[in-house]
């Protein structure tokens, strides 16, 4: 019990650092969404107009900060995330989120558990034959995948198996945009189709962690004698 | 009040633009003829967002309205800054100026249905423009503080507007930005309590497209059966997907899988044009991109004119277009008047006089030695830049090696936006990289730069000036501009091109574009260099509705 309330307090005292930081370092960097929006707009637009404009959005930065601070605090943890005030002008964000999330987590989710799985079991193989010739070559080719940054083998896999095959693997988008998104079979092959080359990179990426790890857990205990005495056993 | 108007009539000035006749002087086909091709096909849009969309319409919204603006609102009157401000009327079928273009009177296209099938009429307009008095936010274009708008009223099929200025040069924003909204929408509901936030997912228009469906990677326009003008839009549905990055974009546009592309494509020739025989591209010159030296005494390099005119001597033009842009933004000259878009208002001789239409290296020393500097005591000076933006990057690189030469040494700093924004606007640099914003005549970009009014003391933020450029025989010039006529406008600003040639306030390199690239598999009508009809980037409101009205599937007919 003690231990749950500890873990507890340690997450609250870690939530509020973070939103203290999260609401400051905005407002310390040079520029303001006010800017931005001229920015993007390019500066054809009234900066009164568009500064109204975010007032009615909620972006009220004349106001004592610590009375904004503190609605800050209070907004966030009763869920009242507002609207943005950024590119996506006018959208709630919790809407921004909750857009995001489920194809974040499906794609590095499933993508992180494919490696360690993949990764796991090669090195398993790996360590068992130890000495062999999959031990001797695939290790090394792993760790220098593993150093390869994503967006690096995103670029080349796009290239060699979406621009080099003419198309056979989608290159953007998480599914064909002239598509509704619907449960049905055919919209899921959709889906999964444009998967296939965003997973493949992370898995890339990610693997060589898992077999290098599970290969050099291996060795350890294989080098034990109960498992001497096993094999001697057959 | 029919009196003033008889009154108004008689002394004003009047300008009819009827329905469906062009200038008699071009043959190009107008926007509002006949319709002459068979319905059918789909066009694909490629113009990167950065973001997926938020499926939100409101015109009122500055991070939505090039959505909306075009394909479901349109304006007034359409005047295309390619054609020297030639019009097209859309839902005001002629005007007439009043005394001293301090009024003006539209009159409101009959037989239009709003596309949920109420009628539109004169009190919709009025009460468009009412609603960004009452609602300032929605005032985007200044019309009721900067423009000096008084009042707006309907009545019957015609709507009055009344200045205390002289309004012309605001003809631009008021008759051919402003999308023209529902009263019936949008004085109801949520619309009514907060129009300038109102989300509008389902946006009730005029225009020749709605909204069917949105959703956050992609927007489908359909063809809006009950659109006034019979026949058309050719082109039946409208794919907008929400691209977050120019890779993906260029490469859709490259194989064909997207036709209208918007945004800048390195080496174009072989990634683009090479893929196949209809890939095409054409990019018109709006603005200028240029130095902006700071002439504020506090610096005494940039402040000294011998130094500005031994950079603009040194540097040549042609090949920072060549090398730095890939020859996709044409060269820009010192008298800042964008060539060939606003060709009537440029002197060329008098560019040659000046010395300025080739580059004259030997020249440039002898002025920089005038100053102190030479290649054995350099003048070393940064130039500050945005991050990100690979093709200035480029041409600063092609500018600091010619400026070597003569005894400037040159640093480029690339800074992020933001930070960029506020050296600029607070006047902390020696040289700027950047661009205004511009408008249909040379006037309008012009008055930003040089106007003494958009500037700011060294410390404080200006609005456009940010060479802190004063000259008040300049001023002078910009404040005739608004009650002269067509030929004294151009005589002024030649005179303001005169100026930038004697004064250099500021040294103009490329001409910024509108870029646009076309595939012609199917789809043809598209704006050319020979014919442009309308700005051609999807980007660009509401020109881009003329572009739909045109554009047309070849395997349709």
């Amino acid at each position: 019990m003690r231990f749950v309330l500890r873990r507890l307090g340690f997450f609250v005292l870690t939530l509020w650092a973070a939103l203290t930081v999260n609401f400051f370092i905005p407002r310390l960097m040079p520029g303001s969404p006010l800017q931005a929006l001229r920015d993007r707009t390019h500066n054809k637009l009234s900066p009164a107009a568009l500064e109204q404009m975010l007032t009615s959005y909620g972006f009220k930065p004349n106001q004592n900060v610590v009375v904004q601070y503190l609605d800050y605090l209070q907004n966030m943890v009763t869920g009242h995330w507002g609207v943005s005030i950024g590119a996506t002008l006018g959208e709630p964000v919790t809407r921004v989120v909750r857009q995001a999330l489920p194809w974040t987590l499906g794609l590095v989710g499933t993508a992180t558990i494919l490696a360690f799985a993949l990764g796991s079991l090669i090195g398993i193989v790996a360590g068992w034959k130890r000495g062999g010739r999959l031990d001797a070559l695939l290790p090394p080719v792993f760790v220098v995948t593993s150093a390869l940054p994503y967006f690096w083998v995103g670029l080349l896999f796009i290239l060699v198996f979406s621009v080099w095959t003419g198309g056979l693997l989608p290159s953007d988008f998480n599914y064909d945009p002239h598509l509704q998104p619907s449960l049905s079979l055919g919209f899921a092959g959709n889906v999964l189709l444009h998967a296939v080359l965003p997973a493949g990179t992370i898995v890339v990426t990610a693997i060589g962690g898992w077999i290098l790890t599970m290969r050099n857990n291996m060795i350890t205990p294989l080098a034990e004698d109960y498992v001497r005495m096993g094999r001697a056993k057959g | 009040m029919s009196f003033a108007l008889l009154v108004a009539a008689c002394s004003g000035s009047k300008t009819t633009t009827s329905g469906s006749t062009a200038d008699s002087t071009s043959k190009e086909a107008s926007s509002t003829d006949k319709a002459t091709h068979k319905q059918g096909g789909t066009v694909t849009i490629a113009n990167t967002q950065g973001q997926t969309w938020t499926c939100q319409f409101n015109p009122f919204n500055p991070g939505v309205n090039t959505v909306s603006l075009g394909f479901v609102y349109e304006p007034l009157v359409f005047v295309n800054l390619l054609q020297d401000q030639k019009e097209t009327p859309m839902l005001a079928t002629s005007y007439q100026w009043g005394d001293g273009k301090k009024s003006i009177v539209f009159t409101i296209r009959d037989g239009v249905k709003w596309n949920d099938g109420h009628p539109f009429g004169a009190e919709d307009v009025a009460y468009t423009f009412n609603l960004m008095k009452q609602v300032p936010a929605t005032d985007l274009y200044a019309l009721w503080t900067g423009a000096g708008l008084n009042s707006v009223t309907a009545s019957g099929k015609q709507v009055t507007m009344t200045f205390n200025q002289a309004a012309e040069p605001y003809f631009f924003n008021f008759a051919n930005q402003v999308g023209i909204v529902p009263k019936h929408v949008f004085s109801t509901g949520a619309a009514a309590a907060h129009p300038d936030t109102w989300a509008d997912p389902k946006p009730v228009g005029t225009g020749p497209f709605t909204v069917d469906p949105c959703t956050p990677n992609n927007i489908q326009y359909k063809a809006n059966p009950s659109y006034w003008q019979p026949g058309k839009p050719y082109i039946q549905k409208v794919e907008y997907p929400a691209y977050l990055d120019n890779g993906p974009a260029n490469l859709d546009l490259a194989n064909g899988k997207a036709q209208w592309g918007s945004q800048f494509i390195p080496n174009i020739k072989q990634f683009y044009l090479s893929k196949s025989k209809d890939n095409h591209t054409w990019s018109p010159p709006v603005t200028n991109v240029a130095l902006f030296p700071n002439l504020d005494p506090s610096h005494p390099a940039t402040s000294k004119l011998a130094v500005r005119q031994a950079i603009a001597s040194a540097i040549d033009r042609n090949q920072i277009s060549l090398i730095g842009e890939g020859g996709q933004q044409p060269p820009a000259n010192q008298t800042g008047i964008v060539v060939p878009t606003f060709q009537k208002y440029y002197d060329q001789a008098a560019v040659a006089a000046a010395g300025y239409d080739k580059p004259n290296v030997e020249k440039a020393k002898t002025l920089l030695a005038s100053a102190g500097y030479s290649p054995s005591n350099p003048l070393k000076l940064t130039v500050i830049s945005i991050t990100g933006y690979t093709d200035w990057d480029a041409s600063l690189a092609v500018i600091k090696q010619q400026l070597k030469p003569i005894g400037i040494e040159l640093t480029v700093s690339d800074l992020a936006q933001q930070t960029f924004d506020d050296r600029l606007y607070n006047g902390n640099f020696d040289l700027a990289y950047y661009g205004e914003p511009g408008g249909p005549t040379p006037y309008y970009e012009l008055r930003q730069i040089l106007y003494s009014k958009n500037s700011a003391p060294i410390g404080k933020p200006a609005s456009f000036n940010y060479e802190r450029y004063n000259n008040p025989e300049v001023d002078k010039l910009f404040d005739d501009y608004p009650t002269a006529d067509a030929a004294g406008q151009v005589e002024i600003i030649k005179k303001v091109g005169a100026a930038m040639l004697r004064d250099i306030p500021i040294i103009p390199t490329t001409e910024s574009v509108n870029w646009f690239q076309y595939n012609t598999a199917d789809i043809a009508g598209w704006p050319t260099e020979n014919d442009p009809y309308a700005q051609p980037a999807a980007f660009n409101v509401p020109d881009v509705e003329h572009v739909l009205l045109h554009i047309y599937s070849k395997s349709a007919q």
